[in-house]
C-alpha cells in the first residue's frame, strides 16, 4: 500500500503540467462551444425580428368591382375587363411602385398552364407602366427553384421585355408575419422585402384543377408569398388559403380563365388537361373571382370550402353576380 | 467533466430545436434541389435514354417522400399515399432547337401495383395508346408509361413530331435497359372484356369508395345494355377475410342511407343495395371480394354480377 500510495504521490511538476492540460481542454471546448453556436438560432432570431404585416392597397371608392370578359385573344380580354373597371388608371397613378405576384410555381412550358401566361404579364406590366407606373416589379416564391421557373415559365423573358424587373427571392427576404385572426399562418416566414416601398398589388393566376384544394385560382396564388415548409399547410388546405386572403388586400386580381386545367393540376403536363374556356376575370374582389372561377371548372363556389370561409371572414363575397360591371 | 457535460448538453438542445417555419429552403443558383445523392449506378444514369439529337438541358435531379412536394407541391400526395420511394427527374433540349426541350420523370413506386395506381389515376380520357409498354399512352406533348416499378412521365414544351419521336426513342431505351420483375398484373385478367370501356382499369391504393376499409381494390367500367357501372375486386389473405370485408363494405353502404334490394338468386349470397340513386353490388368468391359500384340500373348491376362470378370460378379452379 505503501509503494501505491508513493507511485500516486503528485510532484510539482505533474500539477504544473495537469493543471495546463486541464486549462487547455477548457479553453477547446469553449472554443467548440463559441464555433458551433448559431448565436441565433432559426427560431429565435426570426422571433427576435418585429413581425410584418402588409398593408392594405386597394383603392379607396374601388372595391366591389368585377369584369368578366369573353375571348381568346388574352391582351384584348383584358383591356375589355379593365376598361370595364374604369380603366387601368383607376388603379395605377404616376409614380406608383407596383408589385405583381404572378404564378411561377413551377419550371413548366408556358403551353401547360400551370403558370401565369407570361404574354398576359407582359401587358399587365406594360399598361402599368403606360399609366405612370415607375417601377413594375415580378415575383414569386416558386416551388422548384426559381431561376428554372421564371425562365421556363417565360415569365422573366415577358417582363423584362417590357421594362419590368424580376426579384427571385433569396432567404433573407423574408420577415415573421402572423394572420390577424388567423391559427394556421403565426410567426410564418412571408417573403416581404419585394413589398418594401410598393404601393399597388397585382396578382395574377391561370386557373386550374389542384388536387387537395379542388381549385387554385387567384387566393391559392397567395401561397406562393410564404416561406418555410409552406407544404405542411396541405393538411388543413382550406383554411390555409383563407388566411392567405385575410392576409392580401390586392389592388387588383386577375384571373386568367383564357385556358382552364381541368385535370391532373396543379402541375399537368398534357395538353389533354386544358379546356379552352376564354374567360378572363379581372376583379377588386379577390373571393368574387375565383368563385366565378369555379365554374370555369365545371364547379360551384360551394364545392371549394375556402371560397364560403373567406367570404365568412369578410375578405369578399362568392356573389359575383351583384359585382359584376 | 461536469461543466464539459453541461456545455455540451446546452448545445445539443440548443441545435436539435427547429422551427419548420423558418427552414427556408436555400435557393437561387446554387440551389440542388431534391434531398437524395444520385447514385453512380449506369442504370439510372437518365442521359443514357437521349437521343443523338437531345441534349441535357439542366442537371437531374432526385426526390424523396420528404422532398417530393418541392418538385409537384399539391401533387406530391397522391404519390404519396401510394406508396412513392424516389422521382429522378432530367430536362433535355433538342440540340437544333434548344427551346422545344422536355422533362423526364421517372417515380419509383416500389411495386408495379403502385405504379400502375398512380399511372391508372391520372389517365388522361381519349388519349392515343402507345404500344410501348402493356400501361402506355401518349398525348399531343407528353407520354406516359408502366414499367414494372416505374411509372414514367415525359412532358415536351411543344407539340411536335421531332419531340415525340424522341420522347419514343427514351423510352425505348428505358424499357430495354431497366430490368423488372413484373410487367403483368393477375387481377387485372379477372375483369371480363365483354361490355369492358377499354383502358377504363384502375387501382385504388386506399378508401376507394370512399370506404376507408377498402384497400387495394381493382375497378374497370362497363357499358352494359347502354348503362354505365363499374366492376371492383379486391383479393384478400383469405376466403375467411374477403367475406368480412364484404359485409363491412355492405354494412358502411346501409349505414349511409342505403338500402337492401332482394338480387337475382344466382348470385347466391350476394347483397344489392340501393344508394344515391344508383345500386351497389357485394359478393365474394374465393379470396375475393368483388361486386359491382354505380350501376345505373339493377338489371345491368347483376348482369355484370354474374360476369365477374363466372370470370372468378373459372380463374379460381
Amino acid at each position: 500500500m505503501k509503494q501505491l500510495a508513493k507511485d500516486q504521490s503528485v510532484t510539482r511538476r505533474d500539477f504544473l503540467v495537469r493543471s495546463a492540460k486541464a486549462g487547455a481542454s477548457a479553453v477547446a471546448a469553449c472554443g467548440a462551444s463559441a464555433w458551433l453556436y448559431t448565436g441565433s438560432s432559426p427560431l429565435s432570431s426570426a422571433k427576435s425580428r418585429a413581425l410584418v404585416t402588409l398593408p392594405d392597397f386597394s383603392v379607396a371608392g374601388a372595391d366591389g368591382k368585377i369584369g368578366i370578359v369573353r375571348g381568346k385573344d388574352r391582351k384584348k380580354t383584358l383591356q375589355r375587363a379593365l376598361k370595364a373597371l374604369g380603366g387601368i388608371e383607376t388603379f395605377i397613378r404616376r409614380g406608383d411602385r407596383v408589385l405583381v405576384k404572378v404564378n411561377a410555381a413551377f419550371a413548366s412550358p408556358p403551353i401547360l398552364s400551370a403558370t401565369t401566361n407570361p404574354e398576359l404579364v407582359a401587358e399587365v406590366a406594360r399598361l402599368c407602366l403606360k399609366a405612370g407606373a415607375s417601377s413594375v416589379t415580378v415575383t414569386d416564391n416558386p416551388i422548384n427553384d426559381p431561376i428554372s421557373c421564371f425562365s421556363l415559365s417565360g415569365i422573366a423573358q415577358a417582363a423584362q421585355s417590357v421594362g419590368a424587373e424580376i426579384v427571385l427571392p433569396t432567404e433573407h427576404d423574408f420577415e415573421p408575419t402572423s394572420v390577424s385572426g388567423g391559427t394556421l399562418i403565426r410567426q410564418w416566414p412571408l417573403l416581404y422585402a419585394p413589398f418594401e416601398g410598393v404601393d399597388k398589388l397585382i396578382g395574377i393566376a391561370p386557373v386550374k384543377d389542384h388536387h387537395r384544394s379542388g381549385a387554385s385560382m387567384i387566393m391559392k396564388n397567395w401561397y406562393g408569398l410564404l416561406g418555410g415548409r409552406r407544404n405542411i399547410f396541405h393538411q388543413d388546405i382550406h383554411n390555409v388559403i383563407k388566411e392567405l386572403a385575410m392576409m392580401v388586400s390586392p389592388t387588383l386580381v386577375i384571373l386568367d380563365g383564357t385556358v382552364t386545367m381541368m385535370t391532373n393540376g396543379p402541375t399537368g403536363g398534357s395538353l389533354k388537361d386544358l379546356k379552352q374556356t376564354n374567360t378572363m376575370i379581372v376583379s377588386t374582389d379577390q373571393v368574387a373571382a375565383d368563385a366565378f372561377g369555379a365554374t370555369l371548372l365545371g364547379k360551384t363556389a360551394s364545392e371549394l370550402p375556402y371560397i364560403g370561409k373567406a367570404q365568412a371572414e369578410g375578405v369578399g363575397t362568392a356573389d359575383y353576380e351583384s359585382l359584376r360591371v | 467533466m461536469a461543466v464539459l457535460a453541461v456545455i455540451a448538453a446546452g448545445i445539443y438542445m440548443k441545435q436539435s430545436y427547429y422551427d419548420p417555419a423558418f427552414l427556408i429552403p436555400s435557393v437561387g443558383e446554387t440551389q440542388r434541389p431534391g434531398e437524395l445523392p444520385l447514385e453512380p449506378s449506369a442504370s439510372w444514369d437518365l442521359a443514357q435514354f437521349v437521343s443523338p439529337d437531345m441534349e441535357v438541358l439542366s442537371p437531374a435531379e432526385s426526390f424523396g417522400p420528404k422532398t417530393l412536394f418541392e418538385k409537384i407541391n399539391g401533387k406530391a400526395e397522391l404519390y404519396l399515399s401510394a406508396g412513392f420511394l424516389n422521382l429522378r427527374s432530367q430536362r433535355l433540349a433538342r440540340k437544333a432547337a434548344p427551346e422545344s426541350w422536355m422533362e423526364v420523370f421517372v417515380y419509383d413506386m416500389e411495386t408495379l401495383e403502385r405504379a400502375f395506381a398512380v399511372y391508372s389515376a391520372q389517365r388522361r380520357d381519349e388519349a392515343e395508346l402507345s404500344n410501348l409498354t402493356a400501361f402506355s399512352y401518349k398525348t399531343e406533348n407528353a407520354l406516359f408509361w408502366v414499367h414494372g416499378r416505374y411509372y414514367v412521365e415525359i412532358v415536351a414544351s411543344v407539340a411536335s413530331k421531332a419531340m415525340t419521336e424522341a420522347m419514343f426513342y427514351f423510352g425505348n431505351g428505358f424499357v430495354r435497359n431497366m430490368a423488372v420483375e413484373r410487367q403483368r398484373i393477375a387481377e387485372l385478367s379477372l375483369f371480363p372484356r365483354q361490355y369492358l370501356k377499354e383502358q377504363s382499369m384502375a387501382l385504388y391504393i386506399s378508401s376507394a369508395f370512399g370506404y376507408d376499409q377498402f384497400k387495394n381494390v381493382f375497378t374497370a367500367d362497363y357499358e352494359v345494355d347502354g348503362k354505365e357501372l363499374t366492376a371492383f375486386l379486391s383479393r384478400q389473405d383469405s376466403p375467411e377475410e374477403a367475406d368480412s370485408l364484404a359485409e363491412a363494405y355492405h354494412t358502411f353502404l346501409l349505414q349511409n342511407g342505403g338500402t337492401d334490394v332482394s338480387v337475382n338468386s344466382s348470385l347466391g349470397d350476394a347483397a344489392l343495395v340501393n344508394i344515391l340513386d344508383s345500386f351497389e353490388l357485394i359478393f365474394h368468391h374465393g379470396q375475393y371480394v368483388t361486386g359491382v359500384h354505380e350501376a345505373e340500373n339493377q338489371e345491368a348491376a347483376e348482369k355484370l354480377g354474374l360476369m365477374l362470378e363466372e370470370a372468378l370460378v373459372e380463374a379460381v379452379k
